[in-house]
């Protein structure tokens, strides 16, 4: 057996713990700088939901903006727009447990024809390797056709430690310092269900901004962790990908999927999600983190005081 | 109630350890190489292995872990194989005991016709629509073909097949 000297202790005990004393401090973070992303209680002014439905992803996405006032009602020139799909897993899109990649790519195409001075696509994946997963997903290659930059935040310096408001349960969270600096922040989740947070829509699409979201998943309750985030980080738009959605073996699958046709848009993250839900058959009440969305007044997920408009395509 | 932010230095740390570990785990050695039977057109992803132990089982499920957990893995290591434009993904998991192996095994292929192999080494599996599972004693694989396609089933089939004969040979092992 060999033996651990002195002087060997020693050097590995200061590498951990300098690695450790780094975690801690949050290297590269700059308290200082503001977080444009965070909202206050009730904000949500505009219920209004769009829902496109049809069989072409990028014109849902189209129709679904229009309906809303159009891209430019969001983006204006000159903008950084941030776009956050859901790109974790090694899986194509047909699978549906990613967002597809021509609804993000539709996206891009949109904000640049807003004149948006740099389009950023950007997830925390968590299958590796990071570049591989993104072209398998194919929203690598596809959004960068159409413009955007597609970066993996796999890197703990891509990140910033924010305080989340009026918090329980979070403390501080790393969160991708880009979408925090944004001018414009959309969210694009695709819709499925999951084992552990029942689905999978935008609030809990948002844990793919945060560095250590896992501990979310081993915490006493990762329902609170999603809703408290959206105190702190609340994007301008939610664009829910529903044209496939993944039914069993969520998050990752494969397992059963339907087509649902469907791209839904608003500015009321809980509303997006409130709405969701019902794709699945779920009332918006019986996904703990949309409940606690509601209490919490991040949005409307009452459906009834939402104003829906339907758009055919 | 402890919040959060408190956890992260020390989940980091952990994580460290856990990527140490993943080189030594035996559940690592289990894993199919293209020199296994049937794989030698297939190579490894370069930097794609991942390696879970306990609560460390998010880095390879992420909320789906518990699911895991509860139904007795101990950890799980995940490699991804390529073939051209094709990827194979296996993932193989340790069980606290061959029983619990067996239940999920079952659990996962209620409807699925199963294989059992019997001659040179003991094992069943199961092959559905790209997806390939199959188990030895403590050891559980399940393998998914992320293209589609007929050759899929197949592909998923010479996978599950090599992860049991090292399983099956591991498990010899272990009773001398």
């Amino acid at each position: 057996m060999s033996k651990y000297t002195r002087r060997e202790f020693l050097i590995t005990a200061g590498k951990a713990g300098a690695l450790v004393a780094l975690a801690g401090c949050g290297v590269g973070n700059k308290a200082a700088e503001p977080n444009r992303r965070r909202s206050e209680p009730g904000e949500a002014a505009d219920k209004t939901l769009a829902i496109a439905t049809g069989k072409d992803p990028a014109a849902l996405v189209a129709a679904a903006v229009g309906a809303l006032g159009g891209i430019s009602a969001f983006v204006k020139k000159g903008d950084r727009v941030v776009i956050k799909p859901n790109a974790s897993w090694a899986r194509s899109p047909e699978n549906a447990a990613t967002t597809n990649p021509q609804v993000a790519a539709a996206i891009v195409k949109l904000c640049k024809q807003a004149g948006a001075a740099d389009v950023l696509v950007v997830d925390h994946l968590i299958d590796r390797p990071q570049e591989l997963v993104l072209a398998i997903t194919q929203i690598g290659p596809v959004c960068r056709a159409a413009g955007a930059r597609v970066v993996a935040a796999g890197n703990q310096a891509m990140y910033r430690r924010i305080t989340v408001p009026d918090a329980s349960l979070l403390g501080e969270v790393l969160v991708i310092k880009e979408v925090l600096a944004a001018d414009v922040f959309i969210n694009v989740p695709i819709a499925k269900c999951h084992s552990d947070t029942t689905v999978t829509l935008g609030l809990k699409n948002l844990m793919g901004v945060v560095w250590n979201r896992q501990t979310w998943h081993t915490s006493e309750s990762v329902h609170r962790c999603i809703a408290e985030f959206g105190r702190a980080v609340r994007p301008d738009l939610t664009i829910l990908d529903a044209n496939r959605i993944l039914l069993t073996d969520g998050p990752k699958g494969p397992g059963k999927t339907k087509d649902v046709g469907q791209v839904i848009a608003g500015r009321d993250p809980a509303a997006v999600d409130a709405y969701g839900a019902s794709l699945f058959g779920l009332k918006p009440d019986a996904v703990e983190h949309i409940r606690l969305a509601g209490e919490y007044r991040l949005g409307e997920t009452d459906l009834s005081k939402v104003k829906i408009l339907k758009v055919q395509r | 109630m402890k919040k959060i932010s408190l956890f992260i230095p020390a989940l980091l740390a952990v994580a460290s350890i856990a990527l140490l570990a993943a080189a030594n785990a035996p559940v690592a050695k289990l894993l199919p190489e293209p020199k296994d039977k049937g794989l030698s057109q297939w190579k490894a992803v370069p930097k794609a292995v991942q390696y879970g132990k306990g609560e460390g089982l998010t880095e390879i499920y992420d909320g789906a872990y518990k699911d895991y957990l509860d139904a007795g893995v101990v950890d799980a290591v995940r490699n991804l194989y390529q073939r051209g434009k094709d990827y194979v993904e296996v993932t193989v998991h340790t069980f606290k005991s061959p029983k619990a192996a067996a239940n999920f095994f079952r659990r996962e292929t209620p409807s699925i016709k199963k294989k059992l192999i019997v001659k040179t080494y003991w094992g069943a599996w199961a092959v559905s629509e790209g997806k390939g599972y199959g188990y030895s004693g403590k050891y559980y694989a399940t393998v998914i073909a992320i293209h589609s396609g007929p050759k899929a089933d197949k592909d998923a089939k010479v996978f599950i097949e090599a992860f049991i004969r090292r399983a099956a040979l591991a498990n010899k092992a272990a009773k001398r």
